[in-house]
């Protein structure tokens, strides 16, 4: 993986503090992020930076870009022009709208993509006005993880047809995808759903309930009618099971502020570990809510190898891993994140065949910048 | 007939709800024939979730059901059953790969986990999205989607106010997340599969998804170097401003000022109030989020006087990265997705003539079809069972009378 960056518009990741001994460009966010790529400098602003990127294409599989449909064009990097130099290229375009259409040159971020997409409007606590953000772009790992799905599938149509093809895959359409529900709901009945909080049309009780301790909650859901008994017997309270308020589920559900005092009546004086070891035993969903230095120490996360520790030449760091665990090919990190240009000398020699004089000359013309 | 992408490639989804659902969906969606199992009589989980057209329960009308099933086979088979079992082990032997998200423990005491799978057919995926895991402290607790959310931390750390319970992301995003992540995983064995041969076990945990792809690319790295680790507090966690999901006149409109050319992009949108000169509003985004309460106050004359339209024109035209916030009934009518055909219409046996979701991206030489609708509880079984199986018409009234079929 090559990854083309330029110290003429540094990628934003890389700009974010805080930094890795203080060093600019070496946010901690593009350590994470950037891991496994060769990086270099290429500045695609120049025609001889435009001529070296479509000559690296010509060695290349595949090409991932993210930019708006007309720098991609301005560049000379458009999918024409890339196939052009190598015909069965496949190229995936995560744009935030499309190749097409009126709005294909909007400029978004991934916190806005999950308001166009609609997932924001069903966003927030029950009952509640205004719908509730999200405190980070969920998305951008999302749609990136959905163009490798894409690119993989478009792979295995190559080696068995020898032909390549452009992945044009907007962001917006991309998170739709995961709205079929109210999408439906609108489309049968004209309605438009409101935020439920952490409550679920099948389950009851559903949610976050309080825990001893500051800002300590767990999450429990209860599906049928066994659990509820468990439930009841877990609180002590045996006799909530025969409570004619909570019966079945639909009585549950329309009963659930008062299921939330009593869950919450109890869980309170526990601890999150006490109420998910006593409920899980019964055969019940729950679970600790989790603060970020919990899920970076908990066994769990450890035994799985979801965290590790990398070699980066400024120092050792903790970087996510791969999340998904193949039996046979697990993969994994190999290398820590490059400084920017890092892998100039081995990129322009190795793969593109340029001489220590050629290279340093478009290092001093600033293309290589 | 265009080529598909994924032609030739057999996939058996046994799951329920969501998860198992959507990933077959996204390898179903690109050719592969995929071949959905529900248990007799009752069928999934997703049948009855709805919502239902006038609100009238039928397990053949659900919407969730319509959107997540289409381009694919359906048949009914209890695997519980020695019948059942063998029926799901032949099917087993031909496919290529094998979805589920059974709850912790079903499939192995069925002895139809990976151990029992793999030796039937040596390169077969097996594609297993669950809460916690296959392996690992929790691989044994039961957990849904709300489960996912708190227990990777990204609830609490990004979902909600910080004096107020914890939220989960809407509309079941964990369990989506945990289908995409499978289906990449399946096309990665896949990918392998073709090199060596062999089959493989894919263990998609959707608290691994989360905590690792939306927390831990984030924090984990700054967490371990410094201590630092936060938590919920709105938009872009606090820290840039004007960032958030702000109220306009007919409803709510996201605006992203955190580059600076993006802050000087929306006072232009705003018309250059004199208020945005002071020096104040002139350093950068990060300290500028200290005055975040200061700033909305002064934006909203504005934003009350114009629509999220009209907003996100102005904001656009300055390149402000923005966005209306829209629900169904805005995407359903709106014209960019229209002009890109992400909508599709289709005749079902049960609800007639409706609209449904499309693809989720475009590949310009394998595009994306509906072949067909979702399918009836056991459209397909004589398919499937005299067809792919090879069973007699005998056989299979036995089976249904029965009740494993």
């Amino acid at each position: 993986m090559i990854k083309i960056e330029s110290r003429k518009r540094p990628d934003m990741v890389r700009v974010i503090p805080p930094f890795a001994q203080d060093q600019p460009l070496e946010s901690l966010y593009a350590h994470t992020t950037m891991r496994d790529h060769l990086g270099i400098t290429l500045d695609l602003g120049t025609a001889q930076g435009q001529a070296l990127a479509r000559d690296l294409v010509k060695s290349a599989d595949v090409v991932i870009e993210n930019f708006s449909p007309r720098v991609m064009r301005r560049y000379g990097l458009d999918y024409q022009n890339i196939r052009a130099v190598r015909p069965d290229v496949v190229m995936v375009s995560l744009t935030g709208a499309g190749q097409t259409g009126p709005q294909s040159q909007m400029t978004t971020y991934g916190t806005v993509i999950t308001s166009i997409a609609g997932i924001d409007s069903y966003q927030g606590y029950l009952g509640d006005e205004h719908p509730s953000a999200f405190g980070t772009a969920i998305t951008d790992p999302l749609v990136g993880v959905m163009g490798a799905f894409a690119v993989l599938a478009a792979l295995r149509h190559r080696s068995r047809t020898g032909k390549g093809q452009h992945v044009d895959l907007s962001q917006w359409e991309a998170v739709a995808s995961t709205i079929g529900g109210p999408l439906m709901d609108s489309v049968f009945n004209g309605r438009t759903q409101t935020p439920l909080g952490n409550r679920d049309p099948m389950m009851a009780p559903h949610g976050v309930y309080p825990c001893k301790g500051d800002d300590r909650w767990v999450s429990v859901g209860v599906k049928t009618d066994e659990e509820w008994r468990g439930l009841c017997d877990a609180m002590g309270q045996p006799d909530l099971a025969r409570d004619k308020r909570f019966a079945d589920g639909y009585r549950r559900q329309r009963h659930h502020d008062e299921l939330d005092t009593l869950v919450g009546a109890w869980t309170s004086q526990l601890t999150p570990v006490q109420v998910t070891r006593a409920l899980q035993k019964a055969g019940i969903a729950a679970f600790p809510a989790l603060a970020a230095n919990e899920v970076f120490t908990d066994k769990h996360y450890k035994y799985r190898g979801d965290f590790i520790e990398v070699e980066h030449r400024l120092g050792k760091e903790v970087i996510y891993e791969v999340p998904w665990k193949l039996s046979k090919t697990p993969g994994g990190v190999r290398r820590a994140a490059p400084s920017i240009g890092q892998d100039n000398q081995q990129v322009y020699s190795e793969i593109l065949g340029l001489s220590e004089e050629q290279i340093g000359g478009l290092e001093r013309d600033g293309v290589l910048y | 007939m265009t080529p598909q992408a994924l032609e030739g490639l057999t996939v058996v989804e046994f799951g329920d709800f969501i998860s198992a659902s959507y990933c077959a969906k996204l390898m179903g969606d690109l050719g592969a024939e995929v071949i959905k199992i529900e248990r007799p009589g009752s069928g999934e989980e997703s049948r009855r979730f709805g919502p239902f057209p006038g609100d009238l329960p039928d397990p053949e009308k659900s919407g969730l059901f319509l959107y997540l099933n289409g381009n694919k086979h359906g048949i009914t088979l209890d695997p519980g059953t020695a019948a059942g079992g063998r029926l799901f082990r032949a099917l087993i032997r031909d496919a290529d790969v094998l979805v589920e998200n059974q709850p912790p423990g079903v499939l192995e005491e069925m002895g139809l986990g990976y151990e029992d799978l793999g030796k039937i057919n040596p390169s077969l995926v097996m594609t297993s999205i669950s809460t916690f895991g296959r392996w690992g402290p929790y691989s044994k607790y039961k957990g849904y989607d709300l489960t996912a959310w708190h227990g990777s931390g990204v609830g609490p750390v990004h979902l909600g106010h910080a004096d107020r319970e914890p939220l989960r992301g809407a509309w079941y995003q964990g369990d989506h997340w945990g289908a995409i992540g499978g289906a990449t995983a399946t096309m990665l064995a896949l990918y392998a599969r073709d090199l060596t041969g062999e089959g493989q076990h894919v263990d998609l945990s959707q608290t691994d998804m989360l905590a690792s792809m939306i927390l831990g690319y984030q924090m984990v790295t700054v967490f371990h170097m410094t201590g630092e680790h936060r938590k919920r507090a709105g938009a872009f966690g606090g820290r840039s401003a004007p960032t958030g999901m702000f109220r306009c006149k007919d409803g709510y409109v996201f605006l992203y000022a955190f580059e600076e050319h993006q802050w000087q992009g929306l006072v232009k949108a705003m018309g250059s109030p004199d208020w945005a000169q002071d020096p104040i509003f002139q350093l950068p985004s990060w300290e500028r989020a200290a005055y975040g309460q200061e700033i909305l106050a002064l934006m909203e004359p504005w934003l009350f006087s114009h629509t999220k339209e009209e907003i996100f024109e102005a904001c656009q035209a300055n390149r402000v990265p923005s966005g209306p916030v829209y629900d169904a009934k805005d995407l359903l009518e709106h014209p960019h997705l229209a002009a890109r055909g992400f909508f599709s219409v289709a005749d079902h046996p049960a609800v007639g003539r409706t609209t449904i979701p499309g693809r989720p991206f475009v590949l310009s030489e394998t595009p994306w079809r509906l072949r067909r609708t979702a399918p009836l509880l056991g459209e397909h079984n004589d398919l499937i069972y005299r067809g792919r199986l090879g069973l007699s018409t005998a056989q299979l009234s036995d089976l249904r009378r029965s009740g494993v079929v």
